[in-house]
């Protein structure tokens, strides 16, 4: 199952992931707040100085994970050419962009488990026996578990599709998708009930 | 047994949430006016419709814990905290809120007949409450008012129509298939024809977990 | 080898009005036991129930002398139970992760757990499939996994229901060798007659009743004249 790590080592993979975390926190509400230009500029340099500093493909690696915003900087773009007014324009899509690689900085260098042990941490005191915390640990891995079955099954109701009609029904595999998932959800209860169940011990 | 029903909505969460999860991979059909649309907050309605609110709002929120931790889950490959930075986190922020109108409604309709209901439900959930945040939190994020976000979004309406009608087709598909879940979900049977005789052959369980 | 004893006293299971079933009374302690019978003639509940997965409608099952469905922590313990399809029990996304989980529902620490279970993939000389997702895994070897599992828990009894249907022969041979290799205290369901030769005792359930109950090779061979004769399905 793939996550969303570089395969380029950085510096910020050594970093605790709560140090990063708050970071980005801290980063994104002052983004939201400053006014100034001058400020803007500053703040919006800084998680692509972070990312230069590490190299020139690291660097290119999180400027193309910049792409799924191209849609809204057209749109603002065209927006703001319309009412002449470019420079707020600019400024929003600077703010924009400066938020999602400094997100993407700390997805691409945090591994899930350090994510995992950091929300077990940040749970802690409010999860007296442990039980919150083992029934979100076993959804996760249950979840985890299940993509790449669903996956494969979707494809499967894909060409049992194709085999019996020309046209692109698509959509028409969702009904038999879901269905399974009630289904192995039965076997799966009843085997994790076998094996002790999601109570706590 | 309060045991096994915990177990039993820990494993629903879980598989439901690696559903919407698989239909993210389903390829977008583009609708004549060019706008693609994607199987995922398709996904959300059946949450909804099928799991109920509780359930179904925590598979909505697993699924977008599991993006925010950089799983590339959304339609498109997309994840990581970076999407909750992106101009469309209200509506990622409304997935949960969507499947737990849905399943809400649902509960309320329950006098419907299974098709009506899911589609009314859808509704209610899957648009109106799926779109009030994500219009405010794209007006938000783009610096532009309401009503201008609105009209931008708009376009993708029509799609999240039909998403609504396949949902009520799909639901009601389910819970022919299925008649369990009827007793399991609704305090009373609907007075759907099989559900009413399925009713008689298996009386509702007391369901104290939920 | 483990010693186990199984009692059903006069067991009926009935669910959803159908009666699955009916006065069901054994006595089991041999160590190698088959069961076969037509789909829906019981097999399935028998060992929900032997499990303590189901309650029955009346009468009572002990293993070991315990009430399985009561006394889960005791469950368990005694008894590790197969199913067909490895995808309806394997929970984890990774083998080591799969392995350590029923250790740690025992009540060992998570190092721990993860140590025994390491030790265990060690003894089958499946060290290498620690990290391994079991999305890359065929169905032969999740069919594995899942054997692993259950035999990290180091239960007395084993119950297989059907769990080697739909594999290739090496594969299906390969398991089966496992099996008779080991330590526990065997119950199988199973459609594969040739796979019971061996057992110590075959039940034969008909219809939610005992309608066999003996060595193989008298059992088999009726059971065999029983199905030709079924004219319906």
């Amino acid at each position: 199952m793939l996550a969303l790590t570089t395969p380029y080592q950085t510096i910020f993979h050594r970093w605790p992931a709560s140090l990063k975390v708050v970071m980005l926190l801290t980063f994104t509400t002052g983004l939201m707040l400053i006014q100034t230009q001058t400020l803007l500029l500053c703040a919006v340099g800084l998680p692509f100085c972070l990312i230069a500093s590490q190299g020139r493909r690291y660097l290119w690696f999180s400027l193309k994970l910049l792409r799924p915003l191209w849609p809204f900087v057209a749109i603002i773009l065209i927006w703001h050419f319309y009412t002449a007014d470019l420079q707020s324009g600019l400024s929003i899509i600077l703010k924009l962009a400066a938020a999602f690689t400094f997100a993407n900085l700390v997805t691409t260098t945090t591994s899930l488990a350090d994510f995992s042990a950091l929300i077990e941490k940040a749970m802690a005191p409010f999860d007296g026996n442990g039980a919150q915390g083992k029934k979100l640990g076993l959804m996760i891995a249950l979840t985890l578990r299940f993509i790449p079955v669903f996956i494969e099954r979707a494809s499967l109701l894909r060409l049992a599709h194709r085999a019996r009609s020309t046209k692109h029904g698509t959509w028409r595999i969702i009904f038999p998708l879901a269905l399974s998932a009630l289904d192995d959800a039965e076997h799966v209860s009843e085997a994790l009930n076998a094996r002790g169940g999601a109570a706590p011990r | 047994m309060i045991g096994k029903n915990m177990d039993k909505t820990v494993v629903l969460v879980a598989l439901f949430a690696a559903v919407i999860a698989a239909l993210g991979l389903i390829p977008k059909i583009t609708l004549i006016s060019g706008v693609p649309i994607t199987a995922q907050s398709l996904g959300i309605m059946l949450c909804g419709t099928i799991l109920g609110a509780r359930a179904g709002a925590q598979a909505a929120l697993l699924f977008l814990g599991l993006t925010a931790l950089g799983l590339p889950l959304l339609a498109g490959g997309r994840g990581g905290l970076a999407v909750f930075a992106s101009p469309s986190v209200g509506f990622l922020i409304g997935f949960p809120i969507a499947a737990f109108v849905t399943g809400w409604s649902m509960q309320r309709l329950a006098r419907l007949s299974i098709g009506p209901a899911s589609a009314l439900a859808a509704l209610l959930g899957g648009i109106i409450a799926l779109y009030i945040p994500g219009v405010i939190g794209l007006s938000v994020m783009i610096d532009k008012p309401l009503l201008a976000s609105l009209a931008l979004v708009a376009p993708f309406l029509p799609g999240d129509v039909i998403k609504v009608i396949l949902c009520a087709v799909i639901t009601r598909a389910i819970y022919s298939a299925r008649p369990q879940i009827v007793l399991a979900k609704s305090p009373q049977p609907a007075p759907d024809a099989d559900a009413a005789a399925q009713a008689a052959d298996n009386p509702p369980q007391k369901d104290e977990a939920r | 080898m483990a010693d186990c004893t199984i009692q059903f006293e006069n067991v009926s299971l009935s669910l959803n009005a159908r009666e699955l079933l009916k006065g069901v009374s054994l006595d089991i302690q041999e160590q190698r036991v088959g069961v076969i019978g037509r789909n829906g003639s019981g097999k399935t509940s028998f060992a929900r129930l032997l499990c303590g997965l189901l309650a029955p409608s009346s009468g009572r099952v002990r293993v070991n002398g315990n009430d399985l469905l009561k006394h889960r922590a005791a469950a368990l313990k005694t008894v590790g139970i197969l199913f067909q399809n490895p995808d309806h029990q394997i929970i984890f996304p990774t083998v080591l992760e799969e392995l350590s989980f029923g250790l740690t529902q025992q009540g060992q620490r998570k190092a721990e757990a993860m140590q025994n279970a390491t030790k265990i993939l060690q003894q089958f000389d499946r060290l290498d499939w620690a990290e391994r997702t079991i999305a890359t895994l065929s169905q032969g070897q999740r069919h594995l996994v899942c054997l692993l599992s259950v035999l990290a828990m180091a239960p007395p009894l084993l119950v297989l229901d059907e769990p080697f249907a739909g594999l290739d022969l090496p594969t299906k041979t390969y398991l089966q060798n496992l099996l008779y290799g080991l330590d526990q205290s065997v119950l199988h369901i199973t459609h594969d007659l040739q796979a019971l030769a061996e057992y110590e005792r075959v039940i034969w359930l008909e219809k939610g009743q005992v309608a066999g109950d003996g060595l193989p090779k008298n059992i088999i061979p009726a059971f065999e004249n029983a199905m030709a004769q079924v004219e319906q399905i």
